[in-house]
């Protein structure tokens, strides 16, 4: 109570003026006539586009938790105690600090073998992301902005690829696979992105045939621009967004068929080891010993999950439009 | 005009091979454009305007036949390959289209795509391209055009991408400018404002202007010369005064009588001109305009009417009975006007075919 009698007493004084002076009209233009209506920075494109993904919380996340994963992976594995192919004394065991996801019948310990596997696994998908997307959008690219003979021949091909059945060629060549040494991982990308650059190729021809016909096209040949310059410069950015979710999905294709594969036995080989080929031995463990099970599906779903949030935020950042506010 | 043309089109022919037949889109047009000048072409749509022009610029497609000769500064230019074009093409010989929506590409701001203008034929740095592109934006009337300059397309109103067009026409000081109806897709009033920025961008580069349109009101604002087209064929061309006051071809008189006229006294009813073109496929033999035309006598169902200087005044136009038309006391009046019955149907259709 005698708190609020000096206040009361005080209230006039406490704000005299200025919310009446900021109600005079002439806020926004000043006094010299120079109009200051816009006053938002000029930013170049890369700038926006960088504003733009940072706005996509989603894909900002999935960004730094794709990174984490993969420094562990790489460096992790080095650094942990047991080596992915090292054999401990304890067998069977359920997650301890001392094995955080445990170990396998014959001692493996199982968080070394996920590390490694989340290695090479994400090794083979980036591997056939980059490969199958460059090939398949050059392919569409170019057969979508020249058509004719061009799309005939390119497109004939494409087809011819469609109908192997790709199961029959990872048989053939995956029985390679064990002798490749090394760089096994490499041969299976490499088989993997084989069947799977044509549904790109055939999504961009598709977006390429649309594109050439729009009038900006036209405009920028009026303009003196030169073939190769107008497929660079105009189309492939037009076409970033289809492009951009494929190679998405080719990542999370390729992370499960080569988990498919090494489950038939056809893709990398123990001593060395993959998520997939781990689920595929903690398979018949899954209900007695659940962590050789869990924890290498885990992180194949948050690999192809994070992947694929990061190419939505990517393919926002790359359309203007899809975002009405000024990033 | 005395001097040399800086782009001379003669005799041109453009047929497009279709599964019906060949279309005849272009036939015979031929004129001189001198520098500084501004050459008007009006008809109605399929007439040939574009086309004719797209055939200047190198742009039709591989399926077209052309003939004829197209000279630009002297050199040949029609059926050069698409390289060698490259060279002329938006340094020397600019193009305005018609849909400022469409002719951006949605990805680029609007001032990197001025800026590509600028270097895709000097060799400059990126900065000095960027600050010359901010510079043609601010002298096509885009305010705050260095904030501005950020922007994407779909962030700019009609008027302002058609500026913005305008601006990348005019990145290089171009020789010839050719503006496939710029103002078409846009409403009345940015109509006006636009054509004082092309009006401000000839001024500034001296360019002279091949202005594609089918309103006649914007080719009495801005043109020189008037050529009219009709069915693939110039019908009549000479200066905007002599043609719009003294038209001697009876298409012309019909696109002028269509027009509602502000300096007339009294109740005046629209002459629309009934019918339709002809498809330029089958094109039957004489005057094209023969069955639309209130003069169509015998001879003009049979021969058509060469491009030929009409006597008693200084301009070319294409019918046996020109001098005929001269002599009317009112050639105004030729068509019939719009009946009182108030049947609109028919004269709604006609004046659409005329815009």
């Amino acid at each position: 109570m005698a708190d609020t009698e000096p206040r009361t007493a005080d209230a006039p004084g406490e704000h005299p003026e200025p919310v009446v002076e900021r109600r005079v009209p002439n806020a926004g233009v000043q006094p010299g006539g120079h109009e200051r209506e816009f006053t938002v920075k000029a930013r170049t494109q890369r700038q926006m586009v960088v504003a733009r993904f940072l706005q996509h919380k989603a894909a900002v996340v999935s960004l730094v938790v794709l990174i984490l994963l993969i420094v562990l992976s790489l460096i992790g594995g080095r650094l942990w105690k047991y080596g992915y192919a090292e054999l401990t004394p304890e067998f069977s065991e359920g997650p301890s600090w001392d094995h955080p996801f445990g170990t396998d019948g014959i001692g493996h310990d199982a968080f070394a073998q996920v590390l490694r596997g989340a290695q090479k696994s994400v090794q083979v998908a980036l591997v056939v992301a980059l490969l199958s997307t460059a090939f398949g959008t050059m392919v569409g690219a170019l057969a979508g902005f020249y058509r004719g003979w061009v799309d005939a021949v390119l497109m004939r091909i494409t087809d011819l690829f469609l109908v192997v059945p790709s199961i029959a060629l990872f048989a053939l060549l995956g029985r390679r696979v064990s002798t490749g040494g090394g760089t096994a991982w490499l041969l299976i990308a490499l088989i993997i992105a084989a069947v799977f650059w044509m549904s790109i190729a055939r999504v961009v021809r598709g977006v390429f045939l649309s594109l050439r016909e729009k009038e900006f096209v036209e405009a920028a040949r009026a303009l003196g621009a030169s073939n190769t310059r107008i497929i660079t410069k105009h189309l492939l950015p037009n076409a970033v967004g289809p492009i951009i979710v494929n190679a998405t999905i080719a990542v999370a294709v390729a992370i499960l068929v080569e988990t498919a594969l090494s489950y038939l036995g056809l893709g990398i080989k123990p001593p060395d080891t993959s998520l997939g080929l781990l689920v595929a031995q903690g398979q018949q463990a899954a209900s007695t010993r659940p962590w050789l099970f869990y924890f290498p599906g885990l992180f194949i779903i948050l690999i192809a999950l994070c992947v694929n949030f990061l190419g939505d935020g990517l393919r926002d950042a790359f359309d203007p439009t899809q975002q009405r506010v000024r990033a | 005009m005395i001097g040399e043309p800086v782009l001379s089109v003669e005799d041109l022919t453009v047929d497009f091979p279709t599964q019906d037949g060949s279309v005849h889109a272009v036939r015979g047009v031929t004129y001189d454009l001198h520098p500084g000048e501004v050459l008007g072409i009006v008809g109605e749509s399929g007439s040939g305007k574009s086309v004719s022009s797209l055939a200047v610029m190198g742009l039709l497609p591989k399926t077209a036949k052309t003939a004829g000769s197209i000279t630009f500064k002297g050199a040949e230019i029609l059926g050069r390959k698409p390289r060698d074009l490259n060279t002329i093409r938006g340094s020397q010989l600019a193009m305005i289209f018609q849909d400022p929506m469409t002719s951006l590409d949605p990805v680029y701001t609007v001032g990197w795509q001025v800026a590509e203008a600028v270097r895709a034929h000097n060799d400059i740095s990126k900065k000095a391209a960027m600050d010359r592109a901010v510079q043609l934006l601010e002298l096509v009337g885009i305010p705050n055009a260095r904030d501005r300059a950020s922007n994407y397309p779909h962030e700019f109103s009609g008027g302002m991408r058609q500026r913005a067009v305008i601006a990348i026409a005019m990145a290089n000081d171009p020789d010839v400018i050719i503006a496939d109806e710029p103002t078409t897709a846009l409403d009345v009033t940015v109509q006006a404002q636009v054509l004082e920025v092309l009006k401000k961008a000839r001024e500034e580069t001296g360019a002279a202007m091949v202005l594609i349109t089918h309103d006649l009101g914007v080719v009495a604002g801005v043109a020189d010369k008037v050529l009219v087209m009709y069915a693939g064929r110039p019908v009549e061309i000479g200066t905007v005064d002599d043609v719009f006051y003294r038209p001697r071809m009876p298409y012309t008189v019909g696109l002028l009588g269509s027009l509602p006229r502000l300096d007339a006294d009294g109740v005046n009813r629209l002459r629309p001109i009934t019918g339709a073109p002809p498809s330029l496929i089958n094109l039957p033999p004489g005057c094209p305009f023969a069955p639309r035309c209130p003069m169509s006598r015998e001879r003009c169902e049979q021969e058509e009417p060469e491009l030929r200087l009409v006597e008693g005044s200084d301009h070319l136009a294409a019918c046996h009975f020109a001098e005929e038309l001269a002599a009317a006391s009112n050639e105004f009046e030729l068509f019939a006007p719009v009946s009182t019955d108030g049947v609109l149907t028919e004269d709604v259709a006609d004046e659409e075919a005329v815009s």
